[in-house]
């Protein structure tokens, strides 16, 4: 669940940085771009990249020249994950299990409600071409084979058409992604028809209705995030302004005019403006701003490379929000420990990454750890031999000719929340006079609750 | 014409033959036409799929004459139009991508709009 919350997260920053960047650019950046960058907000809705964490950590330990942690000891808590391998089963901590059942009851809607609305299109689908045969096909079938090899588009494009004048209001739209179906209902005449067909064949080529129908799945994955049904709505308009964009490329005013024109004649419905709304309607306020993108001197726009660098620079930023991702932790637990994997499945705990050798050794150092603390600072030798280190110890005695025996210099440090830390040095003690000299620092580690 | 048709088979089949014929046909040469291809109707039964069919708007009876009041295509169009209409401006709108949304605007929105558009094209 923490990984659909991060993908929530990472989508709805790059999200409202395109809101900023958009407000921010005015109408400088065009609708093609603008459309390039919803389209990467719907990635960081829907892709997960816990390995760029990964990524950007060793990259940065890279360039701040940080040594590697201490080997083997992390420790987690009880609210974070944690899968025990023990004797080839796989025994979950409670956290998992909670996260593992939100999960499972988000992950069952979400199917459902995909399943239904897909299947409801597929009936409405084959309704379509059940009755293919009865409609007409026009002679726009030639016109769309042009602009297929124009657009260089190796998928087949189906077309059912009607110019009938009795055809009830104007439907034009476009279908399905692998065979796509252009869907054809209007009385507009040939240089109108051939405006829309290329509309709906640029659609084709960018594989736009693959990319509605991720947006779609944004929206039933991340249904509780208000910003994403912000997103879906701009993600229609932005997808048709670019559209038209790339239809009129190179065209002139009166040409752009004209094509204005055919947007509102096809948007035209035969209901009366509502009498209490004064000005445009909000569908009214949307096809404006469409217009207005439709006349829009395309020179005043930033230039590919400057949009470039704009969408660059957002998704870079943006992708630093993988630091968000927290992993499930593993451990392999010894077969008759049960002692320890009661606390590791009930309790805060030390874990080590690793292999079976590594936990053997480390768990021999915990018990060692836990059964030999017996002063706040000690030594001990190496045949195992326990020595208080007090302060005043530290003074040295000029006189001694010192016989240094080698061994492990013990910190521990009790927390006021009833943990504590326990710090090993290599350490040399003088065995004549008990002074201590104390070296690297060998490992640290934490416990919670302190064990001593 | 309705947005859909409800009609059986047999009703569908005796509209099929009446789209086969330019214009409009005496009910006793219908009967005919079905006897040759071999139906076992009765005149009874023809009648009686006549007058649903005229119930149902798609068809219109004169003087003996019979005559269609939609074409083929109509006729399809209209079986087609919910799913359309589904798709199309639906809650399935999220499976395609559409020209233009489905009645956007008013006639006086379209009328503002177009002297906006005016304005645009002088600069």
């Amino acid at each position: 669940m923490n990984y659909i919350l991060t993908l929530c997260l990472s989508g709805s920053v790059m999200g409202l940085m395109y809101f900023a960047i958009k407000h921010m650019a005015s109408s400088r950046l065009s609708a093609e771009w603008q459309y390039r960058m919803i389209k990467g907000v719907i990635i960081f809705y829907l892709l997960p990249l816990p390995f760029l964490k990964k990524f950007y950590v060793a990259a940065l330990n890279r360039i701040m020249r940080k040594e590697q942690p201490v080997q083997g000891i992390l420790q987690i808590y009880q609210d974070k994950s944690l899968i025990v391998f023990q004797e080839g089963k796989l025994i979950f901590n409670e956290s998992f299990k909670i996260q593992f059942h939100a999960l499972l009851i988000w992950a069952v809607i979400t199917t459902c409600v995909i399943l239904w609305q897909s299947v409801r299109y597929l009936i409405n689908r084959q309704r379509l071409s059940q009755y293919r045969q009865g409609i007409k096909v026009a002679a726009d079938v030639k016109q769309i084979e042009q602009f297929r090899e124009q657009y260089a588009i190796q998928r087949k494009i189906e077309y059912i058409g009607s110019s009938n004048k009795n055809s009830q209001n104007n439907a034009v739209f476009t279908t399905g992604f692998f065979r796509p179906t252009i869907f054809c209902f209007t009385e507009a005449g040939s240089w109108e028809k051939e405006m829309i067909l290329r509309h709906e064949i640029i659609h084709i080529k960018r594989w736009d209705v693959l990319w509605r129908v991720l947006m779609f799945g944004v929206q039933i994955a991340h249904w509780y995030n208000p910003l994403v049904w912000l997103l879906s709505r701009e993600f229609d308009k932005v997808c048709e302004m670019s559209c038209d964009e790339r239809v009129l490329q190179g065209e002139s005013n009166e040409l752009k005019g004209r094509y204005g024109k055919l947007l509102i004649a096809m948007a035209m419905g035969e209901e009366k403006r509502k009498p209490y709304i004064l000005g445009l309607s909000k569908s009214g306020e949307q096809l404006k701003e469409r217009i207005d993108n439709v006349m829009r001197d395309g020179k005043r726009c930033f230039g590919k490379l400057v949009s470039a660098c704009i969408v660059g620079a957002m998704v870079l930023l943006n992708s630093l929000t993988v630091f968000a991702y927290e992993d499930v932790q593993f451990a392999n637990a010894e077969k008759d420990n049960e002692r320890y994997l009661e606390s590791v499945l009930k309790n805060d705990v030390e874990f080590i990454p690793g292999g079976e050798e590594e936990v053997q050794k480390y768990s021999k150092l915990v018990d060692f750890i836990k059964d030999e603390i017996i002063y706040e600072s000690q030594f001990t030798d190496v045949e195992g031999n326990i020595y208080p280190v007090y302060e005043n110890e530290a003074e040295s005695y000029a006189v001694c000719e010192h016989n240094f025996v080698a061994g492990t210099y013990k910190e521990h440090e009790k927390h006021s929340d009833g943990s504590c830390v326990l710090i090993l040095y290599y350490a040399e003690r003088c065995a004549k006079c008990g002074i201590v000299q104390i070296g690297k620092e060998q490992s640290r580690i934490n416990f919670q609750p302190c064990p001593h | 014409m309705k947005s859909e048709y409800q009609i059986s088979d047999s009703e569908l089949e005796v509209m099929k033959m009446l789209w086969q014929q330019k214009e409009s046909i005496k009910q006793s040469q219908l009967f005919q036409l079905f006897e040759n291809e071999g139906k076992e109707w009765k005149r009874q039964t023809l009648n009686t799929f006549l007058s649903r069919l005229e119930g149902k708007g798609l068809i219109k009876r004169e003087k003996g004459m019979v005559s269609v009041v939609c074409d083929e295509e109509e006729y399809n169009f209209a079986q087609v139009k919910s799913a359309i209409d589904n798709l199309y401006g639906g809650k399935l709108s999220s499976f395609i991508a559409a020209f233009i949304k489905k009645e956007a605007v008013s006639k006086e929105d379209a009328e503002e709009l177009n002297q906006y558009l005016k304005t645009l094209k002088k600069k």
